[in-house]
């Protein structure tokens, strides 16, 4: 049988079946989130880091469903459909190792720094209170979590759209205030249990719906047969070098940088049971592996089906798994499951962003400006930047930019911060200056030469600058620096 | 397939919200004894980088071999829905590793 002479359809689903899915999503997890708090919340110390008691499960899936992103979901199927097995094959594995590479930077900040909430208020202790440097920290932190909540309600907005047909601007409104209100009532335990829920939420309908997708295109023989057929052998290959110098190489990069040089993973470094931080990570990272594997299966039909990019992708590549799901006539809950992988994939990570904000805002910039404020006021003040941040990100959605564009800029500019931040923990003789001028320089010059150059210049050019000016900086002037200081910090209910 | 694929999906998910729930009612417990002041362990850090690196070669290198298997042949496609359910099984398999540890822990507060 040869797969193109399969009629595609219309998606069956509507924009009320679109309603209908969130208001369960948002009465499930939100009814949840009230009985997190009743048994969980007392004051900002368990809202930001959950007592520190997180344990092993509930820290697994927590790191896995917040690194599932919608590029996870999507992306994988992408960049599947753009490079064939090539382009699965270097989005996956840099993936998984980016979750394991943040092993080292927990055991260190549990030894040396076991009361901490944010990658900022560590720079701030490590750098001797070093404002202009803080504040660089602080911001990049923000712009991280923002991008991240960006980047998600964007897909999850791709999704909701093309399954269902609803208004895609009205996606990230529904999407982001589920997100808000149940983060916002329960913060990180109620974060962790949602996150245990959504993992079984998006892995068990991923294998559903491949293989729903696969029978129903009459098979892998099938499958891999469009393939040997109507695409170029390279697109097979698991090493073609154009894959990699198209967006490999820059990608797996900005990955690291978005693990290790992020807030979100950070507060969770200090909210998992001190024992269990690196099993975290490491199983975090090796579980998550099974999901963009299987995903990406999703774009290797849409290029064996010969999805047109422009007329029937609308110009995103992401929208590959979702067209391929509502267009071959699957059933209706073959369809609504796929959905809910995505969302629950979507969700669990703006709430940890949601999180990530949370934490920033109330320790770096709520408590350093008023350091007597109440408690209850700090409670509300993190509960507050949730809100904020969520309305926001909404508005700016608005602008109506691709997704895979925004996902690439935003990775090649938390780069800036990755190296500055592995000498900043690794060197006990970094100079704060060099750590400085590391990151604004290759931030400001990198991204000049990325948008004239290209990606893999810019992405270079931020490397090797944020690596070297500090490097030269702390030869020429070290700042010694001893990390058993950092045992001063005390936890806010101290 | 698809039939057989539902319904080994959903008892692990059966499996998987019974462990969570368990482990749910462990943490609230835990988390009592903290607010109490009656858990006073500094937990051991255990793992060490090196682990962590030969787990993160192993993880990386089977998911390698397991996506540039898909252009070998059409059966090797399979792997990706089996890699997923395994994501699942192997999430359980931390919950109860964690139940054993919240067991641990009521015994020496009981003991206490």
């Amino acid at each position: 049988m040869d797969i193109r002479s399969i009629e595609l359809v219309a998606s069956p689903l509507q924009p009320y079946h679109a309603y209908l899915v969130f208001a369960g999503v948002a009465v499930f997890f939100i009814g949840l989130a009230l009985f997190v708090r009743a048994m969980f919340v007392r004051d900002t110390h368990d809202f930001l880091v959950a007592v520190r008691k997180v344990g092993l499960g509930f820290a697994v899936s927590s790191v896995i469903a917040s690194w599932t992103w919608a590029m996870a979901v999507m992306l994988s199927a992408a960049q599947g459909y753009n490079y064939g097995v090539s382009g699965i094959w270097w989005f996956t594995i840099p993936n998984g190792l980016a979750v394991i590479a943040v092993i080292p930077f927990g055991l260190y900040l549990r030894k040396n720094m076991p009361h901490g909430y944010t990658l900022s208020q560590y720079i701030y202790y490590r750098f001797n209170k070093n404002l202009a440097l803080y504040w660089v920290f602080i911001v990049s932190m923000l712009f991280g979590c923002f991008i991240m909540i960006l980047i998600n309600l964007k897909g999850t907005s791709v999704v909701m759209s093309t399954v269902y047909g609803i208004d895609y601007r009205l996606v990230p409104i529904l999407a982001g205030l589920v997100v808000m209100a149940y983060v916002a009532i329960g913060g990180m335990w109620n974060s962790t249990v949602t996150a245990a829920i959504q993992t079984f939420m998006i892995t068990i309908p991923a294998a559903i719906v491949v293989i729903a997708v696969i029978d129903k295109v009459g098979g892998v023989d099938v499958v891999f047969n469009g393939l040997t057929t109507y695409k170029d052998p390279d697109y097979l290959k698991w090493y073609d070098p154009k894959t990699a110098f198209a967006f490999g190489i820059t990608f797996a990069l900005g990955l690291f940088s978005i693990t290790i040089s992020d807030q979100t993973f950070w507060q969770r470094i200090w909210a998992v049971k001190k024992k269990y931080v690196a099993a975290s990570f490491l199983w975090g990272g090796a579980w998550f592996y099974g999901i963009p594997i299987c995903i990406g299966i999703l774009g290797l039909v849409g290029g064996a089906l010969g999805l047109d990019y422009v007329n029937q992708l609308g110009g995103d590549a992401a929208a590959v798994g979702p067209y391929v799901v509502s267009h071959l006539g699957l059933p209706v809950w073959i369809v609504v499951l796929y959905t809910l992988a995505i969302l629950s994939a979507c969700l669990s990570t703006v709430d940890a962003a949601f999180m990530g904000t949370s934490g920033v805002v109330s320790v770096d910039i709520v408590k350093r400006l008023y350091p007597n404020i109440t408690d209850k006021k700090l409670l509300a003040y993190s509960r507050l930047s949730v809100v904020v941040v969520g309305v926001a990100a909404i508005a700016v959605i608005f602008t109506g930019l691709d997704f895979v564009t925004i996902a690439l800029a935003s990775v090649t500019l938390k780069t800036a911060v990755l190296f500055p931040l592995i000498i900043a923990c690794f060197w006990n003789r970094a100079p704060a200056g060099g750590i400085f001028w590391g990151v604004i320089l290759s931030a400001v010059i990198g991204m000049f030469i990325f948008v004239t150059q290209g990606e893999f210049y810019g992405t270079v050019t931020i490397f090797v600058l944020s690596t070297c000016i500090p490097i030269i900086w702390g030869l020429i002037k070290p700042e010694p620096f001893n990390p058993a200081s950092l045992r001063e910090v005390k936890d806010l209910s101290a | 397939m698809v039939a057989f694929v539902t319904i080994l999906g959903a008892i692990i998910c059966l499996i998987g919200a019974y462990v969570a729930i368990k482990a749910l009612s462990g943490s609230i417990q835990e988390v009592r004894l903290v607010w109490a002041k009656k858990d006073d362990e500094e937990d051991e850090i255990i793992g060490s980088a090196l682990h962590s690196t030969m787990g993160a070669v192993i993880a990386g290198m089977l998911s390698a071999a397991i996506v540039g298997s898909y252009g070998l042949g059409p059966m090797f496609l399979y792997l990706g829905p089996i890699s997923a359910i395994a994501c699942a099984i192997g999430v359980i398999w931390n919950f109860t590793t964690e139940l054993k540890e919240q067991k641990k822990s009521r015994e020496l507060a009981i003991q206490k």
